[in-house]
């Protein structure tokens, strides 16, 4: 198991949401500035390996929300109806296009695709970290020592 | 239009046939047979127009960009194939709904795939386009598979006569598309109408490939195997299988490509040498067979070269000769399977040892197997005897060598004195003579022997009528050689040529029937040293042998197996590519910058590290340097897009190692000194060319042609302004769409493989294991 780190509980506990901020931040500004959902999306990612070594793989495992399956097909649905709308509005498949909100604000389209892409990557960081987690933790299984420096 | 209709309902059944099952059980074959019979009475409507010299044709455009429509065309020839996969289909429907047990499971499936094939096979007689043709057969091909596959019974069967039809068909394309390519055409009418595609360079290589299709989908020796094998399948398939469709497929090729190469000495020479080994040796293959399913396979073996030779001859005479008993050999040898899935279905045995005197139990069946058996026989008055004496005055005023005619007439008389014969064996043994002991016979339903009476009197009827089909026989020669042979079709034509070869048969054929106990002993002596199975299943294990020791390198445990090949190549891919001048990739050093370097020093400083850490986690975290280092050039070169995301990866994957390093001792151990110098020397290598590589293709600092555009662009055109985001989600958003799919199903596929490493460690996997591992990882993640 993992050593229990005061500092890494007590950093993280702040670290976590900052950081989830941040990658939220990026997502939103992507279009304009350094940024968007890759990049916001391995920021969050960042966050969840963080959740991981801080308090434990039980954290992750038992969240409803943090798993592999639902995210990636959120976020996959998500950019795929984002190209349909285009089609349907647009007459072409991810058609894009500005957006003016109500409060007379002007949106790139495209940040719906990239909320897309931001699900599926923090999906697969999900993903790894449940998955190599769950294999590293579980102790009645040993993996025969193989050499291959 | 009616083309059109019948095709587009006749895939709708297909479709909706499982749930009508359901609904109605075996008696949806009523149903279906009502929906053949419609299609068979569509199609004989539009019979007297085609008759006339007006082809009927329809078309849809399908994929216009490649030029491919959904043009069909029914002339003189599709009209007799058409109605014979109709109407052959009505009795092979309304039997199935007394074949099958009430309540059988497979009812739905068996039903649909049939009226699949049917419609495959439709599709395929009136297609007007080669590669619309192609989609058919290979559709028949398809639809047969899993039919005589079943759930799984019939495999070995199904597989090989796959496979054999599909290696021809795909032959077959490749002649397609060789002479579409040579006629700038693939629209089949207007390819027949080109006589100068019979005398270009590539027509002897269209002509093989051609044959190599028709000959395997007509079940020609030496692909003759695959047939016998396919009657593991439920009898309706049989019967279907041997009397309309499937190999009815490539007959119907060989008619539909004489017009363009009848005169080809290549393409008659091998239709007559090839139709008749077949037309004999299946003819004496059949004389020995007990199983009465196999009897009749070889028989349809047999028949199948007789037509192939008799379009060998060419002349308008063999081509009516030849439609007409197409016509005659699907009614008999529907009536012969329909009869035996019957005796099958009552006694529980088809072997002709087991079983003897039926006629008294079963008359009726008595009566249709009896009237079929007279048709293949070729006894006045049924069809087959007139079909089989036109062929017979075909084959004897056989164009070309003198020497050639006598043959091939004394060649297709012996095929019929033997197939006399086993027709004779046929009814005797299973009708009359004593029925053996503890034989027990269950009465058949009325329902269920009308369906081959009326297919046999069918043939007796026709045979009466024959002077009815004179329109018919001359529109097939018509269609295929453009000459009217101005047939008059009778039971009496006087003392000719083709009666006294006749009565030859039928002398020789009793000859051979009353010698029976001699011939058979005489085959029960004679071993064939290769069987076509057999050949078959080496030639198919060496290939699944071959494919793994392909495939050997690739799955050991050792990376530096197939690391070493792999790095082999690009080696020398990348040094031939450095070493040619002509290909105008050089570098230039003067782009190079101060801070270049100074990354690049650094660079070198954590590598050494890396390649001297003794602990995992030195060398991860010096592995990681290196990330972040090479981040720090993008900054250095403009590009902070790309430096974040690489130092988010960076960051990532040293923490996601460190997962796999738990399992792992925290040191790496000792490793020979000569493998020591054996990968430095292969890194230096590859890593010396990667770099040259890198140097000499990226050798530019400016901003490319679409860098420009971009950059003037991307802003008016998406309201973006970070170019790099603007083109992953706007300008080519389908790409990034594409990756994350890819991504997510990769991911998802590497964490099952995952799991059942983890799980089953050190044994081999079965199927039974992936299922029960599957459900344990399940209901563990249920139980979270």
């Amino acid at each position: 198991m993992m050593p229990d780190s005061l500092i890494l509980r007590t950093g993280s506990r702040a670290l976590a949401p900052l950081m989830l901020l941040v990658s939220l931040y990026l997502l939103l500004r992507g279009h304009d500035a350094v940024g968007g959902g890759f990049i916001g999306g391995l920021t969050a990612g960042a966050v969840v390996v963080l959740l991981y070594f801080s308090r434990g793989s039980k954290r992750i495992v038992g969240s409803r929300v943090l798993r592999f399956t639902p995210l990636v097909g959120t976020g996959l649905l998500i950019a795929l109806l984002y190209g349909l709308a285009g089609l349907l509005l647009d007459g072409a498949f991810l058609a894009g296009g500005k957006v003016t909100l109500p409060g007379g604000l002007e949106v790139a389209a495209s940040l719906v695709f990239d909320v897309g892409v931001y699900l599926v990557v923090v999906g697969l960081v999900v993903g790894i970290v449940r998955h190599m987690g769950y294999a590293a933790e579980s102790q009645e299984v040993t993996l025969p020592e193989r050499e291959d420096a | 239009m009616t083309l059109l209709v019948v095709l587009a309902a006749g895939f709708a059944l297909a479709a909706l046939a499982p749930a009508l099952a359901r609904l109605a059980g075996r008696d949806a074959a009523w149903l279906l047979a009502a929906a053949f019979a419609a299609a068979t009475a569509a199609l004989a409507a539009a019979g007297p127009g085609v008759l006339a010299g007006e082809p009927v044709s329809a078309e849809l455009a399908w994929v216009p960009a490649a030029d491919l429509a959904l043009s069909l065309r029914m002339d003189a020839l599709g009209l007799l194939f058409a109605l014979i996969v109709s109407g052959i289909g009505t009795a092979v429907m309304a039997y199935s709904a007394r074949y099958f047990h009430a309540g059988d499971p497979q009812v739905g499936r068996v039903l649909g795939l049939l009226t699949l094939f049917a419609s495959a096979m439709l599709g395929l007689v009136v297609a007007d386009d080669l590669l619309l043709l192609f989609v058919f057969w290979e559709l028949t091909s398809v639809s047969s598979f899993f039919l005589i596959g079943g759930l799984g019974e019939g495999k070995p069967g199904a597989t090989r006569a796959f496979l054999v039809t599909a290696v021809g068909g795909l032959a077959m394309l490749a002649g397609f598309v060789l002479l579409g390519v040579d006629a700038q055409t693939f629209t089949l009418s207007a390819i027949l109408a080109d006589a100068a595609l019979a005398s270009s360079p590539l027509a002897p290589a269209v002509i093989v490939l051609l044959l190599a299709g028709a000959f395997t989908k007509s079940a020609q020796v030496p692909f003759h195997f695959w047939l016998p094998g396919a009657m593991v399948a439920p009898t309706p398939i049989s019967t279907y299988l041997h009397a309309a469709t499937m190999v009815k497929a490539g007959v119907y090729l060989l008619f539909r490509m004489t017009p363009l190469y009848g005169e080809v000495a290549l393409w008659r020479s091998s239709l007559l040498a090839f139709g008749l080994a077949t037309a004999l040796l299946g003819a004496v293959v059949a004389l020995k067979k007990t199983d009465l399913k196999a009897l009749l396979a070889y028989g349809t073996v047999s028949q199948l070269g007789f037509l192939t030779a008799l379009i060998g001859i060419g002349t308008p005479l063999a081509l009516a000769a030849a439609g007409l008993h197409t016509l005659a050999h699907a009614l008999y040898k529907a009536t012969l399977f329909m009869s035996v899935g019957i005796i099958d279905h009552e006694t529980g045995t088809r072997d002709l040892t087991e079983l003897g005197g039926l006629r008294r139990a079963l008359p009726g069946v008595a009566l249709a197997g009896g009237l079929a058996a007279l048709s293949m026989a070729g006894i006045p008055p049924l069809l087959g005897f007139v079909s089989k004496e036109e062929a017979f005055a075909a084959f004897a005023a056989a164009p070309g060598d003198p020497a050639l005619a006598p043959l091939v007439a004394t060649l297709a008389v012996t095929a019929s004195v033997v197939t006399f014969a086993y027709s004779a064996r046929y009814y005797w043994r299973t009708f009359e003579g004593p029925a053996p002991e503890g034989l027990h016979v269950h009465a058949a339903p009325g329902a269920f022997v009308a369906v081959p009476l009326v297919t046999a009197v069918g043939g007796l009827v026709v045979g009466l009528a024959v002077p009815l089909l004179d329109p018919l026989a001359n529109g097939v020669a018509l269609a295929t050689t453009g000459v009217d042979p101005g047939l008059h079709l009778a039971l009496w034509h006087g003392p000719t040529v083709p009666l006294a070869l006749s009565a030859v048969v039928v002398a020789g054929g009793l000859a051979l029937f009353a010698a029976r106990g001699r011939v058979e002993a005489l085959q029960g002596r004679v071993r064939l040293p290769v069987t076509g199975d057999g050949s078959f299943d080496r030639l198919y294990d060496g290939a699944i042998a071959l494919g793994k020791r392909v495939g050997e390198p690739a799955t050991s445990s050792r990376p530096a197996t197939y690391l070493l090949p792999i790095l082999g190549v690009l080696v020398a891919l990348g040094g031939a590519a450095v070493a040619w001048p002509e290909l105008g990739i050089d570098g230039s050093a003067a782009l190079s910058q101060g801070p270049d370097w100074v990354v690049i020093a650094l660079l070198a400083v954590s590598l050494v590290k890396v390649a001297q850490a003794r602990s995992r986690l030195a060398a991860v975290a010096a592995l990681g340097f290196t990330g972040f280092l090479v981040a720090a050039w993008f900054v250095l070169l403009g590009a902070p897009d790309l430096a974040l995301t690489q130092l988010l990866v960076e960051t990532l994957t040293v923490a996601l190692v460190v997962f796999a390093f738990r399992r792992l001792p925290l040191r790496f151990s000792p490793t020979p000194v000569p493998r020591q110098l054996g990968a430095v020397v292969i890194a230096v290598v590859v890593g010396a060319l990667a770099g040259t590589a890198t140097f000499v293709l990226t050798g530019r600092r400016g901003l490319s042609e679409p860098g420009a555009w971009y950059l003037t662009e991307a802003a008016g055109q998406t309201g973006g302004g970070n170019i790099v985001n603007t083109i992953l989600v706007d300008f080519r958003a389908l790409d990034t769409l594409g990756e994350i799919t890819v991504l997510g199903v990769a991911v998802a596929g590497i964490f099952a493989v995952l799991r059942l490493g983890v799980r089953v460690e050190g044994e081999a996997l079965t199927a039974r294991d992936v299922a029960e591992t599957g459900e344990a990882a399940a209901s563990e993640e249920r139980r979270r």
